[in-house]
C-alpha cells in the first residue's frame, strides 16, 4: 500500500469507527424511554410546556403573572449563605431556590420584571418613596416584611405571596 | 392561534424567509451554477447576516410596522433576485452524501423538536441570548439600560444571535419561550448543509459521508438544538471559509464579498468571533500574500470589503459603549490587561489549559477526534503530496484551526476566573467552533476527491 494511500486509509477507518459511534449513540437516544412525546413537542401549548418543565411551581408563576401590574418591577430576596455554617441540605436548598428565581425571572418578562436583591422590602421601599411601583415577592420559606400592617399582601399559589406599598 | 400554528408561523417568517433572501442575494452575487445545499445553506446565514441590522434599527426607531413585513418583503427581493441569476445546479456524482445528509439533518431536527418540548428557562440560553433577545423586543428602548445591566446576564457579548430571536418575537408580535430557538437552531441544519456539500465536493465519498457523521456525533449537535450562539458561530466560521476556499478557487468574484458578510455574521455572535474570523481569513491572506506582489496589490483594493466585518466589530463597540456594559475578560476592574495576564499567568495557568485541550482533543465523543486527525494528517499529507496538498483546503484549515485554538487557549490562560472552572464550563464549546473546519480539512487532506483539484 502507498503511503498516501495509507494515510486515506488510516482517516477513512477513524472516522468510520466515529460514524459508528454516532449511530449508536443516535439509535440510543431516540430508544430512550424520556424523549418527550410528539405533543408535547408540536402540539402543546406554551403552558403546558411551562408546567411540565416547572412542576407545581408553575402556578407561582401564573398567579405572579396574573397579580403583577403592567409592567411592573417586582422584588425576590436573592438566596444567601454564610460560608462558615452553610451544610449540603441548605448548599442544596439555596441552590433549588436560586433555580427557581432564574426560571421564574426568565418566564416572566417582561410581565414583570422579577429581580432578586438581598433586601427586597428595603428596595421596594425606597423605589416606592422615589415614585416608583415595585412589589415584592415572598416565596415559601422567605420572611414577610418587618411591619407588615404598613404593606398590601396578595396570596398567590403555594405559599407565595405579592407585597406591595399602598 | 394554536402552538403549531404560532411556530409554523415563526418558522416561515423567522425562517424560511431569511432563507429565500439570502438565497436570491448569494445567486445574484455569485452568479448560480452552485448546489442547492449550497445555495440554501450560504443563503439562510447571509440572510440572517442582512437582515439582523433591519431587526435593530426597526426596535431602535419603534417603527410601527408588523416586524413579519421585513423579512417576508426581503423574501420577496429573495425570489426576485434569484430568477434574474443562473439556477442552482446539482453537484455531480454526490456518492451516498444525499442520504447521508438527509440522515443528518433529519437526527438533528428530530432533537431540535425535543428540546422545544421545553422552554428556554436556564443556563446561558435563558440568561445570556433569550433574556437579552427579551430586553431589546420589550423595551422601551430608552429604558432597556436598566433590564441590560440587571437581568441580562453578559449584556456585552454581540447581537446576532438576540437579534434572530428577536425576529421571532416580532413575527409572533409578542415574547415567546421556546419558538425562538428555531432560527438560531437552524444555523444548524445551514452548516450541516454546507459541510455536507464542501465534504462531497473536496473529499472521496465514502470519507465524506463518514466526517460528516463524526461529526454529528461531537457536542456541536447538543449544541446546536438550544439558543446557544456557539453552533452560530460554527456555522458563520465554517460559511466564511468555504467562501473564501471558493473565492482562492476563482469560483466567482461574488464569494470575496459573501465571505467579508459572513465574517461579519461571526465577529456579530460572540465575543470570541472576532478571533475565530481572523484564524479562517488568516490562510487565505498569507497565500494571497506570499502570491506576490501583482496579486497582493488587487488584494488591497478587494480588502475594501474587510471594512464589513469591521462595522460590525464597531457597531457592537458603539453598543457596549452607549450602555456602559463591561467584558469580564477584557475590562475586569482592578486587573491587569488580558495581554498582560496571559503573561503573568502563563506559568500557572499554561500546563493545566494545554492538558486540558489535548484531553478534549483525544475525547472522540466531544471533538470526534476531527482536530486531532487534522493536526496528523496534514503534516503528514505535505511530506507524503508536497505542494500539491496547498492547492486544496486541508493545509488552510489545518492553520485556521491551530491559529483558532491557540487564540483560545491564550484567553484561558489569561483568564480572570478559576482556570480549571473556566475550562471545564467553557473549553468544549470554543473548541466546537472549528470542528466543521477541522472535518473538512481532514478529509480532504487524506482522501482528496480526484476529480476536483480546484473546490466542488
Amino acid at each position: 500500500m502507498k503511503p498516501a494511500a495509507a494515510l486515506a486509509f488510516a482517516v477513512a477507518a477513524a472516522m468510520a469507527w466515529r460514524a459508528g459511534a454516532t449511530l449508536l449513540m443516535e439509535a440510543r437516544r431516540l430508544a430512550a424511554s424520556d424523549q418527550p412525546a410528539w405533543s408535547q413537542r408540536l402540539l402543546a401549548s406554551t403552558d403546558a410546556r411551562i408546567a411540565r418543565a416547572l412542576g407545581a411551581d408553575a402556578a407561582i408563576l401564573a398567579a405572579l403573572q396574573a397579580a403583577a401590574p403592567r409592567p411592573a418591577l417586582v422584588v425576590v430576596a436573592s438566596p444567601t449563605a454564610d460560608l462558615a455554617t452553610l451544610t449540603p441540605e441548605r448548599f442544596e436548598a439555596i441552590n433549588r431556590r436560586n433555580g427557581l428565581i432564574v426560571q421564574l425571572q426568565n418566564l416572566a418578562y417582561p410581565d414583570p420584571w422579577l429581580q432578586s436583591v438581598t433586601d427586597p422590602y428595603g428596595v421596594a421601599a425606597g423605589l416606592r418613596a422615589a415614585g416608583r411601583d415595585a412589589r415584592v415577592l415572598q416565596l415559601p420559606g422567605d420572611p414577610a416584611p418587618r411591619e407588615a400592617e404598613a404593606w398590601r399582601a396578595q396570596a398567590l399559589a403555594d405559599g407565595a405571596v405579592l407585597w406591595s406599598l399602598p | 392561534m394554536t402552538a403549531l400554528a404560532t411556530f409554523a408561523w415563526v418558522l416561515g417568517v423567522a425562517v424560511a424567509a431569511p432563507a429565500v433572501f439570502g438565497r436570491g442575494v448569494l445567486l445574484a452575487a455569485v452568479g448560480g451554477g452552485i448546489a442547492p445545499a449550497v445555495a440554501w445553506g450560504h443563503g439562510y446565514l447571509l440572510g440572517q447576516c442582512l437582515l439582523a441590522p433591519v431587526t435593530l434599527l426597526q426596535a431602535r426607531l419603534d417603527w410601527p410596522v408588523h416586524g413579519a413585513i421585513a423579512p417576508l418583503v426581503a423574501a420577496a427581493l429573495g425570489v426576485a433576485l434569484a430568477r434574474r441569476a443562473a439556477r442552482a445546479v446539482a453537484s455531480p456524482s454526490a456518492g451516498g452524501m444525499t442520504w447521508t445528509l438527509g440522515v443528518a439533518i433529519a437526527l438533528f431536527v428530530e432533537r431540535c423538536l425535543a428540546a422545544a418540548a421545553d422552554p428556554i428557562r436556564v443556563s446561558d440560553e435563558a440568561m445570556n441570548w433569550a433574556s437579552k433577545a427579551k430586553v431589546l423586543f420589550a423595551g422601551p428602548w430608552a429604558g432597556i439600560g436598566e433590564p441590560l445591566a440587571h437581568f441580562v446576564s453578559h449584556a456585552d457579548y454581540p447581537l446576532l444571535d438576540p437579534l434572530v430571536q428577536m425576529q421571532a418575537f416580532a413575527a409572533a408580535g409578542r415574547v415567546l419561550h421556546w419558538e425562538n430557538r428555531a432560527p438560531v437552531q437552524a444555523f444548524g441544519v445551514a452548516l450541516l448543509l454546507l459541510v455536507g456539500a464542501a465534504l462531497a465536493g473536496r473529499a472521496r465519498p465514502a470519507v465524506a459521508c463518514a466526517t460528516l457523521l463524526a461529526l454529528l456525533g461531537t457536542r456541536l449537535p447538543g449544541y446546536g438544538c438550544t439558543a446557544y450562539a456557539d453552533v452560530m458561530l460554527a456555522a458563520c466560521a465554517f460559511a466564511a471559509f468555504d467562501a473564501l476556499a471558493r473565492a482562492r478557487d476563482g469560483a466567482g468574484r461574488g464569494w470575496w464579498p459573501v465571505a467579508c458578510v459572513l465574517l461579519a455574521g461571526a465577529v456579530a455572535t460572540k465575543q470570541e468571533g472576532l478571533l475565530v474570523a481572523g484564524a479562517a481569513l488568516a490562510p487565505f491572506a498569507a497565500e494571497r500574500a506570499l502570491a506576490g506582489p501583482r496579486r497582493a496589490v488587487a488584494g488591497w483594493r478587494r480588502a475594501a470589503w474587510l471594512a464589513v466585518p469591521a462595522l460590525a466589530a464597531a457597531g457592537q463597540a458603539r453598543f457596549v459603549a452607549a450602555y456602559g456594559l463591561a467584558n469580564d475578560m477584557l475590562d475586569a476592574p482592578g486587573r491587569a490587561g488580558l495581554a498582560a495576564r496571559i503573561v503573568a499567568q502563563a506559568g500557572t495557568h499554561g500546563p493545566k489549559v494545554l492538558a486540558h485541550h489535548l484531553e478534549l482533543l483525544l475525547d472522540g465523543a466531544a471533538t470526534g477526534w476531527l482536530p486531532l486527525g487534522l493536526f496528523v494528517a496534514a503534516p503528514v499529507a505535505v511530506v507524503l503530496r508536497g505542494r500539491d496538498v496547498f492547492a486544496g483546503v486541508g493545509a488552510h484549515a489545518c492553520c485556521a484551526c491551530a491559529l483558532a485554538l491557540a487564540a483560545y487557549m491564550a484567553v484561558f490562560v489569561g483568564t480572570v476566573h478559576d482556570v480549571a472552572w473556566h475550562l471545564a464550563v467553557a473549553a468544549d464549546r470554543t473548541t466546537l467552533h472549528v470542528l466543521p473546519i477541522a472535518a473538512l480539512g481532514l478529509a480532504a487532506v487524506a482522501a482528496p476527491r480526484a476529480a476536483v483539484t480546484r473546490g466542488p
